[in-house]
């Protein structure tokens, strides 16, 4: 077989590490997607969709140069969420989106994680002063953007649904 | 204006895109070239997966459904070392298809498929096309064995299938599977 010599960053925090998605996550993934909070990102999702979700992370990266990691918990060797870079029809930009697994959230892994994507996408990938689209009734998220330092841009949508739009400062050159 | 999501990624993105793109594979032929799918090819895949054309494979989809399974194209590279490309003209390079060797979870086999732009087809491209993925599949990969999955109404692909030696199988009530074999390795 082929062979591919491209890998997709790795960042590593105190608690996590960024990482590529793999197929071995299809599990996680499906326990995430049946869950009530998985809505708020476009669940439920069956078996067959998960794996559509990796295939198409994996495939963001390799058309886009850009895209989402999934989040590794370093103690617990487990996945418990996604961060990272979006673009599809119906964004008007990338956008910064996180996503943490029940049991998971509430702890700072998301602000841990979307943090350093943040970062990461400031001096690697062109990424900065980019956007967040966050559900109105999603208060975790508000929250987040709000520590974050983003601020309230404007209310836009996102596919047919009402979504604020959360603006991160710019990071200047730390390289 | 092209949308930014439709857009070729720029600046430092665009590196690691293209150095992806030049991983895959280039297939030559004195018509037809295949190469790596770039974020531009979508607008044709999805021309014909949302309409009326992709009723026998899955559609019409939706933009999303037909992104999900444009996007497999390029992720398949990089999770299976096999995958799809876009199928362009080799003098004008204008974009006229796609073909793919291709594996779902669920799949028996790696699937191989091809779709060509609705004023392309009948011009032996298709046929071209997945004659260049298969000896790519039979001689390179080593594969011994790949399956086209055709409904059974869809008599264009049902030729195209037939034409390319492959043999006729049952796989369920509105499915046939046309299986390709690697006479080299029997």
């Amino acid at each position: 077989m082929t062979s591919f010599n491209f890998e997709i960053p790795t960042i590593e925090t105190e608690s996590l590490i960024l990482r590529a998605p793999l197929e071995s996550d299809l599990d996680a993934l499906e326990v995430f997607n049946q869950s009530e909070r998985s809505h708020l990102i476009g669940g439920p999702l069956d078996r067959a969709n998960c794996w559509r979700v990796i295939s198409n992370g994996i495939g963001h990266w390799a058309l886009r140069g850009f895209g989402m990691w999934h989040i590794h918990h370093k103690a617990d060797d487990r996945m418990i969420g996604a961060c990272g870079f979006i673009i599809r029809e119906g964004w008007d930009e990338p956008e910064l989106g996180w996503n943490v697994h029940d049991g998971y959230e509430g702890k700072g892994y998301a602000f841990e994680a979307a943090m350093a994507a943040r970062t990461h996408g400031a001096t690697h990938l062109d990424l900065n002063g980019i956007l967040s689209y966050i559900d109105p009734t999603n208060h975790r998220s508000f929250a987040l953007s709000t520590r974050m330092g983003a601020y309230f841009e404007r209310q836009g949508s996102l596919r047919g649904e009402v979504a604020d739009i959360y603006r991160h400062p710019t990071t200047g050159d730390t390289t | 204006m092209t949308l930014r999501h439709a857009q070729a990624p720029t600046g430092i993105p665009s590196a690691l895109a293209a150095n992806v793109a030049a991983q895959i594979p280039t297939l030559v032929s004195d018509a037809l070239l295949l190469r790596a799918p770039l974020v531009e090819d979508f607008s044709l895949y999805a021309e014909v997966m949302c309409s009326e054309r992709g009723q026998y494979m899955g559609g019409p989809l939706s933009r999303d459904d037909a992104w999900w399974g444009f996007v497999q194209l390029a992720s398949g590279w990089m999770l299976h070392g096999h995958g799809g490309w876009s199928i362009v003209d080799v003098d004008s390079e204008e974009l006229l298809g796609f073909v793919i060797l291709g594996l779902e979870p669920g799949d028996q086999q790696i699937e191989l498929g091809v779709l060509v732009s609705e004023s392309n087809e009948g011009l032996s491209i298709a046929h071209e096309a997945a004659q260049m993925a298969r000896t790519f599949a039979f001689d390179t990969l080593k594969l011994t064995e790949l399956a086209s999955y055709i409904h059974k109404d869809n008599t264009r692909s049902i030729t195209l299938a037939e034409r390319l030696g492959a043999k006729r199988t049952v796989h369920d009530d509105t499915i046939l599977a046309y299986i390709h074999t690697n006479e080299a390795v029997q």
